[in-house]
């Protein structure tokens, strides 16, 4: 019971039928994230998020070791339950069992099937065994191999086509393979491989570009609690301090569904890092200490990036390299993507140093981070990055604080960059009563505020160029009904990317969800943005430099249901509305999905239609796929959409899904652009998936 | 120069944010404009103007004074003073508020009745209403409104209002009307130290204004408000401190565009 118990945050992703038998009320671990997630307007690529998210899901806390900070990071709990569960357990002693947390004064059944999941009784430390028999004999030890391709030909892969410019042709085969083997415990120890290649790549060994067969490799082996040390981490990790303005391991949950808790941000401290994206994390070495309440953490990292450099030279004829792009992107197709692989070397030393009160009220840090890349980062000039970051060092340091008082939990960071530019973020997420829970925040970013790894609340990608406010709320007046609402207002002091003056905007959700049963679930959404754009030259359609109002309205109504237990339905409608420069254009999307499970295998089928007037229009579906797959695609233009996606346990240990998805356009012979372009009006992926239990 | 710029600025805001504006349309309070400019729920000495209806749930005579600075702009700052007086039948109000400068102002005499029948309360009130443009004279103008306050269940209400019922001009040489409002809201009161205000509020020649306020009390003596409103977009918080028999309300108002707002009450009960 208690192993099942265990891995329940992990079997519930793979195997909900059986996790649902063992802890009785559960949660759907991907709808709870799908709430949890921003709400999507922009091409972000949230598959770090995902993966930390899941770090959080699957890593059980034990109840009488856990922290106030790891408590409201599964943002399932209000800060007076947490601060009601610290308290009884100090004054009570620890916890005998989990039934026990029926008797919290604030805890109400729902709390109660939501959280009880994700924590344990079980402790770690007690193990007699040696660490390497642990190593052996781990359970959540498991590997997987995924295949992907796009089986239309995209214009990048034809060999014989002299229009082609030859640099940007793609060198490799559009395969997407990726191997992962990873053996975990929590709070004990996480060893995980990445091997990945993305489409277009080759599979090779070759030193000069620094391609070692795979593309992408990422390692790392993190230990837990030995002795003082908390944490050692090796290779790959992330570092999360504070309110994210320094140390925001790419985590950012902001304006989402979920409208309260997700303001806040943990200090989650040295995570291991487990995504495949390329960039956003530290590879070295990462320590953290404990001193009685004292907690210090020191990091050394040193990461080869992917970026433009040029050579330009100068008067006295020297030719210094200088840096104009840093490419996010971790894609090394052509011989013009390899030109940029690997060309600038980025070393980060960073500081932090933590105090926990005893009572579990307050903490307070501060964060230190120097970051120094080999050629000095230039960037291309224009007026609206004026003030972006320029240069080959940075540094930025910090000082937070949380704060618990009553029934209110208080947090706030500020920091100071290199620049001399200043960010701060100070809020508060309180229940006001039982039904009704609030979260205020406030934030200033300077335009010449300089942070690299910062991932704090923001309108904006980056913490940079922006002051608001953002207020969120949440009635419960019934366990069936919820209402969920927020409005930020924000302004921007300079020029951003297609605006040219500074600018304001605001944006307001509110959502109505009504459960009358478990099985059943109506939700109804509305969101509005309102935001400065430039204008377009009507007659030559280029931009111009007066800026016009964009608003952007979204509306969904969704309807799930458990028809039995074996099969279940959802049904979502998703409109938006595009006003600017005079003009309203719409989108449309209908999507049913059906679900059929059987005792060791599952179907997913999907079935959707859109149309949408223009890009503005696109429209962002979240879609199920294999196991750690994780994507939220757009849909622009008219056509339809169907996915099919099929679980099957082999036996206990392997684990098979496929996935085969298929966009039809009925608007378009040509889909995408460039060397993505494929000719005719149909793109299918397929997605096979591996997971191999190694015990 | 200097006048006709201050003019040209109200000629701008009343036409951009009358609804903010106009004294006809301002939320009088400290408190009201702490909850995003919501009116009708809330029971003190400025029921009187905020909402004729709630006149008679107020639970003792109360007298406030009420201070309105906008944007750094001394015309356009209001000052109003208020009782209303509390009997076994009914209540009975009177007010009065001036908004603007030197060269552009309005006065306001008001005097309202209210009384509670069962679940509903309700009340009617005439005002005296004048305007004066420097160079252009002086208008009067009589203006009559109606409004109620219901109580749904222990934890809700619903409010509504409809001031400038008679729909009079700004003078009788004018053709231009006062604002005619119809505002609607309900309030919800989760626990004793907790009310949520949403409204609805229509003026005839302007797009609705939507309203949302939130308030609560930490302690007895201490109470924290915020809230926000559409047209023009604008958010709000603010905090109220009381004694037994009096106390103070102070509000701050953020509007994107224009700046901020500051807001003073103080009030003495019986």
């Amino acid at each position: 019971m208690k192993v099942i118990l265990y891995l329940s945050g992990f079997l519930l992703l793979a195997l909900p039928a059986i996790a649902q038998q063992n802890t009785g009320p559960t949660l759907n671990i991907l709808q709870l994230m799908e709430r949890l997630f921003p709400i999507q307007d922009e091409d972000l690529d949230y598959e770090a998020l995902y993966e930390l998210l899941l770090e959080i899901y699957q890593n059980p806390l034990e109840i009488n070791r856990v922290t106030a900070d790891e408590l409201q990071a599964t943002y399932l709990l209000s800060p007076p339950q947490i601060q009601v569960l610290l308290e009884h357990r100090k004054t009570w002693g620890d916890f005998l069992s989990l039934y026990e947390l029926q008797t919290l004064p604030n805890w109400d059944s729902t709390t109660l099937a939501t959280i009880l999941p994700f924590l344990t009784l079980e402790s770690t430390a007690t193990s007699s065994k040696t660490f390497f028999e642990r190593l052996r004999s781990e359970e959540n030890n498991f590997l997987v191999l995924r295949h992907r391709r796009t089986w239309e030909l995209r214009k990048g892969y034809s060999k014989n086509d002299s229009t082609l410019n030859p640099t940007s042709r793609y060198l490799g085969d559009p395969n997407d393979l990726f191997l992962r083997y990873r053996v975990l415990h929590a709070k004990d120890f996480s060893l995980g491989l990445i091997l990945e290649k993305d489409p277009g790549e080759v599979l090779t060994w070759d030193t000069k570009t620094r391609r070692y067969g795979f593309n992408f490799a990422s390692f790392h082996f993190t230990r837990y609690g030995m002795g003082r040390w908390k944490t050692i981490s090796l290779g790959d990790f992330q570092a999360s301090f504070g309110q994210g303005l320094v140390f925001g391991a790419g985590f950012s949950l902001g304006k989402g569904a979920e409208t309260v808790p997700t303001v806040r941000r943990s200090s989650l401290g040295l995570l291991p890092y487990t995504a495949s994206i390329e960039t956003g994390f530290f590879r070295g070495i990462g320590l953290t200490r404990q001193m009685g309440k004292w907690q210090s953490s020191l990091i050394v990292s040193s990461v080869g990036k992917d970026g433009r450099v040029t050579e330009s030279s100068d008067s006295l004829g020297a030719a210094p390299q200088t840096l104009t792009s840093l490419s996010q992107t971790g894609l090394h197709r052509s011989l013009s993507e390899l030109s940029t692989k690997n060309q600038v070397r980025e070393t980060n030393l960073g500081k932090n140093l933590q105090y926990n009160a005893q009572s579990g009220r307050w903490s307070a840090g501060l964060n230190f981070l120097h970051t120094h890349f080999s050629i000095p980062w230039i960037r291309n000039a224009t007026s609206y990055n004026a003030f972006d970051f320029s240069g080959q060092t940075n540094q930025v340091g910090s000082l937070y604080a949380n704060l618990t008082w009553k029934n209110f939990a208080f947090f706030g960071e500020s920091a100071r960059s290199k620049s001399q530019g200043h960010g701060t973020v100070l809020g508060l997420v309180s229940s006001l009563s039982r039904t009704v829970d609030f979260s205020l925040l406030w934030r200033s970013y300077d335009r010449h505020f300089h942070s690299l790894y910062a991932t704090a609340f923001a309108e904006s990608t980056r913490p940079s160029n922006e002051r608001g406010v953002y207020l969120g709320f949440q009635v419960k007046p019934s366990s069936t009904l919820k209402f969920n609402a927020y409005v930020d207002f924000f302004t921007f002091p300079w020029l951003k990317f297609r605006v040219a003056t500074p600018s304001n905007g605001q944006e307001w959700l509110v959502r109505w969800s009504y459960q009358p049963q478990k099985t059943r679930q109506v939700t109804l959404q509305f969101k509005q943005e309102r935001k400065m754009r430039n204008l377009t030259d009507e007659v030559e359609s280029t931009p111009t430099q007066q800026v016009g109002t964009i608003l952007k309205s979204q509306a969904q109504a969704s309807l799930e249901l458990e028809i039995s237990p074996e099969l279940s339905s959802r049904s979502r409608v998703l409109w938006n509305q595009v006003t600017f420069d005079q003009k309203k254009t719409q989108g449309w999307m209908l999507i049913q999905e059906c679900s059929f499970s059987r005792a060791n295998w599952k179907l997913t089928a999907r079935m959707a239609l859109f149309d949408t007037d223009t890009f503005d229009n696109r429209i962002y579906a979240y879609e199920q796929n294999a196991v750690g797959t994780f994507a939220i695609p757009a849909f622009s233009g008219r056509g339809s959409r169907q996915y099919l996606l099929a679980q099957y346990r082999i036996h206990s240990r392997l684990t098979a899904y496929f996935r085969i998805a298929q966009t039809i356009y009925s608007d378009r012979e040509l889909i995408s652009s460039g060397m993505q372009e494929i000719s005719g009006p149909k793109q299918t992926d397929t997605v096979l998936l591996l997971r191999y239990a190694l015990h | 120069m200097k006048p006709s710029l201050i003019f040209c600025l109200w000629l701008l805001f009343s036409i951009e944010a009358s609804a903010q504006i106009d004294l006809s349309t301002q939320a009088i309070g400290a408190k009201s404009q702490g909850l995003g400019t919501t009116k009708l729920y809330h029971r003190d000495a400025w029921s009187l103007t905020n909402n004729v209806g709630a006149l008679d749930r107020i639970t003792d005579s109360e007298i406030g004074i009420t201070i309105d600075q906008r944007f750094g702009i001394q015309e356009l700052s209001t000052t109003a003073l208020s009782g209303v007086f509390k009997s076994q039948k009914g209540s009975i109000g009177i007010g009065i508020a001036r908004y603007g400068g030197e060269l552009f102002n309005q006065h306001r005499l008001e005097l309202g009745l209210g009384t509670t029948r069962g679940i509903l309360s309700f009340g009617l009130k005439a005002g005296l209403f004048q305007t004066h443009i420097e160079g252009f004279g002086t208008g009067n103008a009589i203006q009559f409104s109606l409004g109620g306050l219901a109580e749904l269940g222990p934890k809700f209400f619903f409010g509504t209002q409809l001031s400038n019922v008679n729909q009079s001009r700004i003078s009788t040489y004018s053709s231009q009307r006062l604002p005619t409002l119809l505002q609607m809201g309900t309030t919800y009161l989760p626990s004793k130290n907790l009310e949520i205000h949403a409204e609805l509020e229509k003026e005839l020649d302007n797009p609705p204004i939507f309203k949302f306020g939130l308030q609560y009390s930490l302690e007895k003596w201490i109470i924290l408000r915020t809230g926000i409103h559409s047209y023009p977009t604008a958010l709000n918080f603010g905090l109220g401190l009381q004694k037994k028999n009096y106390g103070l309300d102070y509000a701050y108002g953020q509007n994107t565009a224009l700046g901020s707002t500051h807001h003073l009450s103080l009030f003495l009960k019986r």
